[in-house]
């Protein structure tokens, strides 16, 4: 019975180190008994409702446990705020709503997400400023409190290092976010059934990885009959199938030779680099356009249209081309909610280009608390910016095979490198561990490092209870280091184990990369590597034919699998599930999206 | 009643029933060279819970019985299996200088890319303890497993498997020597073998090889003496460890296993 019970508890209660997967058994149990109850009461409007918006919640609890609080009150805001502003007679009481709604939802996804970057980074300013006495002396001339506060946070070294990111909280912010906009703007009368609004922002499917399915595209959906067709049901299984394909078979496999390269870039030559960017380019694509599927996949099966978010990113001509393809759903919105209301194109040229860079600079940051995406987002905002202004000169060029060739092949290249900006992170060099006995005794308070020569020393303080001022109970000593991480936990003697790791930044492990593959990449590599990791290099051409396979043909394949016969379906079923299962055993990595 | 609906569930539902039956079939599918891998769910069905997060902290483990275990030191000469998967390569480099300064005979058993999931499957580890009849064993295993996500759950059981092998035979299970933070393979090996059992590499620093992962000769002698160390100072079951000042010649008898086809 214990063991039955704590089964059940696996399956119901929330696991913060495993939050449900669409390629999880869990959900392949959770969705077998939703789907059948499903189908068992789909033509009872309300019911099933009911039951989706249940199913949502639930699906949201195993994904951030109690946080599925903060997606009702999301919920229960907007639509109070959509009809605050549709009542209101006055626009400027209409846009008062507004920007409260926008304020919230931005506060809310503000807070979860950029509250250590902000403080991190305000704690570096203001040790920066450190080294500037008469800066220092006339901001303290200005106001003394504030710099001393600021000063305070700088000495500790303040983080919130324990704030959660609730999962998908960045997707269903922007949701809710374009259904007030839309509201606002006069293109969507609000819906006054509060079920049907938290039916569209607890839509399982699209809930915690979207798409960003914009309200003007879903609500008219669910205000009538729930009309399932045959074919989209057969086309709905099929994007399951290439979807559990894409994630768990080959972007899960491939991701485990992307990671062990990232990890130390310079221990490995430069054709090995190359592979793992090439890897990590395939790996994100097949990673979320795969979860996208399956997303849009379920939602078919359920009778909904969420339309399209990958188009063959990788065929693009140009980078604008690039955006109208990857992640459609977070573009639109971008272009809608972001680009639009700075004032798009309508300004001038110059206003023009500089919308566009702030939107995918905004963009960037959209994507994670993090400088690196910021600069990954800014470079693609400037390359928009000058594909724009160059349009008109690339427009007169003839549209023959070698020019279609190069403008892919400066595309392509281009999306690759800032993909290793985007998947570089710190990485640790060197560490080393000591112990501190009975930890309950220490506070960590800081970390400082001081450059001797060649040579940098770390001096980690702890409070030890008793002292008055800051202990060093430990100096460790490194020659080059970006920055010093430190690490302490509390080990099975209830010690206090502390690692500190002197790291190198994840720009210069980029530019480690770069450097690696235009010095170091050599064709001698080519068949002992092939050699070594046949599987990957399999499954990476598998992946990148899937691409480059024409879009006709695509839907072609997708047309004689709808039309097959029932037992054509279910081997191939069973085959894709089998297939996952293969590779699963080889461990499997977590949904990259879900970080943002 | 829509028809294609039903008949989509009946696909989902006849997959499930495939694969959950396979699941607690005691015959394996192979095609080919290629072994058809179960689907998790006698494994998630069978697996004793554990305890998860920061209840770790007041659970109380198997190496909380530590003390109550009686420390034995041994003076003769072992007959010791270092056994595990690459990364002992470095390490019997200088256990051979360890056996031949104090007299103790030693066999290598390496089983490249192998992962507790493959020792705790087959009868690797009982074959080579029944061949060689080891006085000791020094298990060197978890390094490919060190971003196995809820590892835990997944790996307890072959854990547990391994373990059981050992029968009475005195063991360590020498942790991986991490470079990277890992998903809790030397957390789960601790809590199943014990404190007793267990050496703790990843709190060592190391000078690695090309590939990042394996440490250099050089370092790996350094992580062999700090094993000898432990068995004498920590180990319930400990043994004669002088550590040497010269290099012992003649090659370390080595058997090499290749990676499984999974």
């Amino acid at each position: 019975m214990d063991l039955f019970s704590a089964r059940l508890r696996d399956i119901f209660l929330y696991d913060s180190t495993s939050p449900i997967l669409f390629n999880s058994g869990t959900f392949f149990i959770l969705f077998l008994f939703f789907i059948t109850i499903y189908a068992l009461i789909h033509k009872n409007r309300l019911s099933v409702s009911l039951f989706v918006i249940a199913f949502g919640y639930f699906f949201y609890y195993k994904s951030s446990g109690l946080y599925v609080i903060l997606l009702a009150l999301t919920a229960i805001t907007d639509f109070s705020l959509a009809l605050a502003i549709d009542k209101a007679k006055q626009r400027k009481n209409k846009k008062l709503f507004l920007v409260f709604g926008v304020v919230i939802s931005l506060t809310v996804l503000g807070f979860f997400k950029y509250t250590n970057f902000i403080l991190e980074n305000l704690t570096n300013f203001v040790k920066y400023l450190g080294d500037f006495p008469a800066v220092v002396q006339f901001i303290k001339s200005l106001n003394g409190d504030v710099f001393k506060s600021f000063e305070e946070i700088a000495k500790n070294n303040f983080q919130l290092t324990d704030i959660f990111l609730p999962i998908g909280v960045s997707f269903f912010t922007f949701q809710s976010i374009s259904y007030i906009i839309e509201v606002y703007r006069d293109k969507l009368p609000p819906t006054r059934n509060f079920i049907d609004y938290s039916f569209y922002i607890t839509f399982f499917p699209q809930l915690v990885a979207g798409p960003i399915v914009k309200a003007k595209l879903f609500l008219p959906q669910i205000t009538g009959k729930i009309n399932i067709r045959k074919e989209e049901i057969w086309a709905g299984l099929w994007l399951i199938m290439t979807g559990l394909f894409k994630k768990a078979v080959i972007a899960d496999y491939i991701s485990q030779y992307n990671d062990f390269v990232f990890s130390a870039p310079q221990t490995y030559t430069g054709y090995e680099n190359l592979m793992a960017i090439l890897g990590y380019t395939l790996q994100i694509y097949c990673d979320f356009s795969g979860y996208s599927d399956m997303a849009i996949g379920l939602g078919k099966i359920m009778g909904f249209d969420l339309g399209i978010n990958f188009n063959f990113p990788y065929k693009s001509l140009n980078i604008t081309d690039f955006w109208r393809r990857w992640h459609i759903s977070l573009s639109t919105w971008l272009r809608d909610y972001l680009y639009i209301s700075m004032g798009g194109n309508r300004k001038g040229k110059w206003k023009t280009y500089r919308n566009l860079f702030l939107t995918m600079f905004f963009g960037g940051l959209w994507h994670g608390a993090n400088w690196k995406f910021v600069i990954w987002g800014s470079a693609h905002g400037l390359a928009l910016a000058i594909h724009k202004a160059l349009k008109s000169v690339l427009d007169k060029i003839p549209d023959i095979f070698p020019v279609r060739f190069t403008a892919w092949f400066l595309t392509f290249a281009f999306v690759i490198i800032l993909w290793i900006f985007f998947r570089a992170t710190d990485i640790a060099e060197n560490s080393s561990t000591f112990t501190l006995p009975n930890a309950a005794n220490y506070t960590y308070i800081s970390a400082t490092t001081a450059q001797n020569d060649s040579t940098k020393t770390v001096q980690v303080y702890f409070f030890d209870g008793k002292t008055p001022k800051d202990t060093v109970t430990q100096i460790v000593a490194y020659a080059k280091a970006d920055k010093i991480r430190v690490k302490s936990k509390i080990n099975e003697n209830g010690d206090l184990e502390v690692t500190v790791s002197t790291m190198i930044n994840a720009y210069r492990v980029a530019l480690i990369m770069m450097k690696k593959v235009v010095s170091e990449t050599s064709i001698d590599y080519v068949i002992p590597f092939w050699t070594a990791h046949q599987t990957w290099m399999i499954l990476m051409l598998i992946g990148f034919l899937m691409h480059a396979n024409p879009t006709l043909w695509t839907e072609k394949i997708k047309e004689i699998y709808v039309r097959s016969p029932y037992i054509i379906k279910l081997i191939t079923f069973v085959i894709v599930v089998q297939l996952v299962i293969q590779f699963k055993s080889a461990d499997v990595q977590p949904f990259i999206y879900f970080q943002f | 009643m829509n028809k294609t609906l039903w008949q989509f569930i009946t696909i989902i539902l006849i997959t499930f029933i495939l694969f959950f039956a396979y699941s607690f079939a005691d015959f394996e599918i192979k095609a080919g060279d290629i072994t058809l891998q179960k689907a998790g769910f006698k494994d998630f069905l069978e697996s004793v819970p554990t305890a998860k997060g920061k209840a770790l902290k007041n659970f109380k483990r198997v190496s909380d019985t530590i003390n109550a275990e009686k420390v034995v030191t041994d003076t003769t000469a072992q007959r010791i299996l270092l056994i595990g998967d690459s990364m002992l390569e470095g390490l019997m480099l200088r256990l051979k200088d360890y056996a031949g300064l104090n007299g103790h005979e030693f066999k290598s058993v390496i089983w490249y890319s192998s992962q507790s999931k493959w020792y705790g499957s087959y009868d690797t580890l009982k074959y080579f303890i029944r061949t060689y009849k080891p006085t000791y064993v020094m298990l060197v295993l978890g390094a490919n497993e060190l971003f196995v996500p809820d590892i835990k759950t997944k790996r307890l059981k072959y854990v547990k498997n391994i373990i059981k092998d050992m029968d009475t035979i005195p063991y360590v299970w020498v942790g991986p020597p991490n470079w990277k933070d890992d998903t809790g393979i030397n957390e789960l090996i601790l809590e199943n073998a014990g404190k007793s059992h267990y050496f703790p590499s990843k709190n060592l620093t190391y000078k690695r090889f090309k590939d990042g992962a394996h440490p250099t000769h050089e370092s790996a002698a350094i992580w062999m003496d700090s094993i000898a160390s432990w068995i004498r100072t920590k180990s319930t079951f400990r043994f004669k460890m002088v550590q040497p000042t010269e290099k012992y010649k003649g090659s370390p008898n080595a058997t090499l296993l290749q990676p499984l086809k999974e």
